[in-house]
């Protein structure tokens, strides 16, 4: 299996192709490794650096020759990003520490642990709504596919039918749910 | 357009960043005006922004597929030896295409040369079978020789006559040449044996061997070795000599500057050539194996991505048991004589097997030499 190969289906949105990029699963844990880091989090920023690949490719935006160094500067850049946050977390909870504050947070965690979150109600809104709908806005509202590959890569006449068919579907989305109710979700 | 087909394309646009700058002002002015209208639009943001997190979750739970996957064939979170790097593919296709230049070139030389020897269109056809160029084992099809039979080989890939299909009744592809593979026998536990020359000690047949333990000294000018009390004498010998115990003794002394290497060396190394077993190597990408038995002679028929050069099938013979395993450079394979159908070729990761270790080279350890009176 070659890089371009790989990329070429990828492209196609045969996602299953994703798998392979695992293969540069020992580079990133060599880097954990040194930096403090054990496999969970080697596992954690792979998959966030292949998740922005994937979705930087399906909308175009992935125009790099050299896909294990776009990856593993992308695992880089989080990790240190990561520690940064670790670092500046660790001297605010050394400068104020408050009971009242921790109660809260508590509070809210129990609040969001009781309800759905936003992300589980779109997709049970999704899987309701059904194909080619879902299909539909996944490739348009999330992996934001150019209107012109969409209808060619799911067989609209243009990308004007195509366009219209994605408002209808969103339209019938927003109908199995009420601004009361998705405007508190998380 | 319905209208609130209308209203979505323009909720859409704004949320998408691509009204211009007129379509701006009209959302703007209906987004202050008209509450509805904003609470549409809000409604649609939560809507997009959770659309965006369900798919990123969902492509989150199918990436922790793949990563089982990936993790459960690479069995040993610390050996980083199993899957290439796409990234070498790359180079490996450059190595390729720069081979597939060369060829070309010396063929085009071969061309030219004949071209200016004779001029003749007949010579240039036939230039390439008569240099014996190889073109990776497809004789028979250059353009040249396709004009003139006689000079065709006859040698034709899935020949019925041949032996090489024999593994398709067994339900293994039979594409390529069959390739032979050294068989080894090794006696365990065997005697300890060793060389010693240039400063250099490998030690064989015993692989497992712990180095915290071991200590080189010298009494005058013998060396020996020290290994949990007992004492060895060392000879510098070229040959593999058994290792023979002089004594035993709780001091090996005190340490001196000098220092020699020690070369634990695996289990193969000592091993005998063996002919109770015949193997029949076939290359293909993915790893399989079975014995059968013809006319009372075992037969390990093999698939895989291997160098007959680089693997050894090795029989491991135990006061109670013998075991089979093949070694292609660092990797080790436990195969089971049981196994009569085609099974998948089970590799055992260093990390977590001490089967697997037996196979695989130690590094090199300089230990320094003490000396005793």
């Amino acid at each position: 299996m070659t890089e371009t190969q790989i990329i070429e289906e990828l492209k196609k949105g045969n996602e299953n192709y994703l798998k392979y990029l695992y293969s540069f699963l020992p580079d990133v844990r060599r880097f954990t490794r040194q930096n403090n880091g054990d496999e969970e989090d080697a596992k954690d920023l792979l998959q966030d650096a292949i998740i922005s690949f994937y979705e930087n490719l399906r909308c175009g935006k992935y125009s790099q020759n050299n896909l294990k160094g776009y990856l593993l500067t992308i695992c880089r850049n989080k990790w240190f990003d990561k520690l940064d946050k670790l670092k500046r977390q660790a001297n605010k909870i050394k400068d104020i520490i408050s009971i009242n504050e921790e109660a809260e947070e508590d509070r809210q965690f129990e609040f969001r642990m009781q309800q759905r979150s936003l992300s589980e109600y779109l997709q049970d809104a999704l899987n309701k709504l059904g194909e080619p709908c879902k299909t539909l806005i996944e490739a348009t509202v999330y992996l934001k596919i150019r209107m012109e590959q969409v209808a060619q890569d799911y067989g609209y006449a243009d990308a004007h039918s195509a366009r219209q068919q994605k408002l209808r579907c969103l339209k019938r989305l927003k109908g199995f749910t009420s601004y009361e109710h998705i405007i508190n979700l998380i | 357009m319905e209208q609130d087909l209308k209203d979505i394309d323009l909720i859409d646009r704004y949320l998408n960043n691509e009204l211009d700058e007129q379509q701006q002002q009209v959302f703007k002015n209906r987004y202050l005006n008209d509450p509805d209208f904003k609470k549409e639009v809000e409604a649609y943001q939560k809507i997009y922004e959770g659309i965006e997190k369900a798919g990123r979750d969902s492509l989150k739970q199918r990436l922790e597929g793949y990563y089982n996957e990936y993790i459960d064939k690479d069995l040993s979170i610390e050996e980083d030896h199993k899957i290439i790097p796409i990234g070498k593919w790359r180079s490996n296709l450059l190595v390729i295409s720069g081979i597939a230049a060369s060829v070309l070139l010396v063929a085009f030389g071969i061309w030219y040369y004949t071209l200016k020897e004779t001029g003749t269109s007949q010579q240039i056809a036939q230039a390439p079978n008569n240099t014996k160029i190889d073109s990776g084992g497809k004789p028979g099809q250059y353009a040249g020789t396709k004009n003139n039979p006689s000079t065709t080989t006859p040698v034709k890939k899935n020949n019925p006559t041949l032996p090489v299909n024999k593994g398709d009744q067994y339900g293994l592809t039979t594409e390529g040449k069959v390739n032979t593979v050294r068989v080894l026998s090794v006696l365990r536990p065997g005697l300890w044996a060793y060389t010693f020359k240039d400063g250099l000690l490998s030690i064989y047949n015993n692989p497992s061997l712990g180095m915290i333990r071991l200590h080189v000294f010298k009494t005058g000018d013998q060396y020996n070795l020290w290994y949990d009390g007992d004492v060895y004498k060392l000879n510098p010998t070229a040959s593999i000599q058994t290792l023979i115990k002089t004594g035993q003794s709780e001091d090996f002394g005190t340490k001196t500057t000098e220092a020699i290497k020690v070369q634990v060396e695996p289990l193969q190394a000592s091993a005998n050539t063996s002919d109770n077993l015949t193997v029949r190597l076939q290359k293909a990408d993915q790893g399989q194996y079975f014995f059968r038995k013809e006319k009372g002679k075992m037969i390990l028929e093999l698939q895989g991505n291997f160098v007959p050069a680089d693997c050894k099938v090795i029989n491991v013979k135990t006061p109670d048991s013998h075991n089979w395993y093949l070694v292609n450079k660092s990797e080790v394979y436990a195969l089971d004589e049981k196994n009569i159908d085609p099974t998948r070729l089970k590799e055992l990761s260093g990390f977590a097997s001490e089967e697997a270790r037996l196979f695989i080279k130690r590094e090199l350890v300089i230990v320094p030499v003490y000396a005793r009176k």
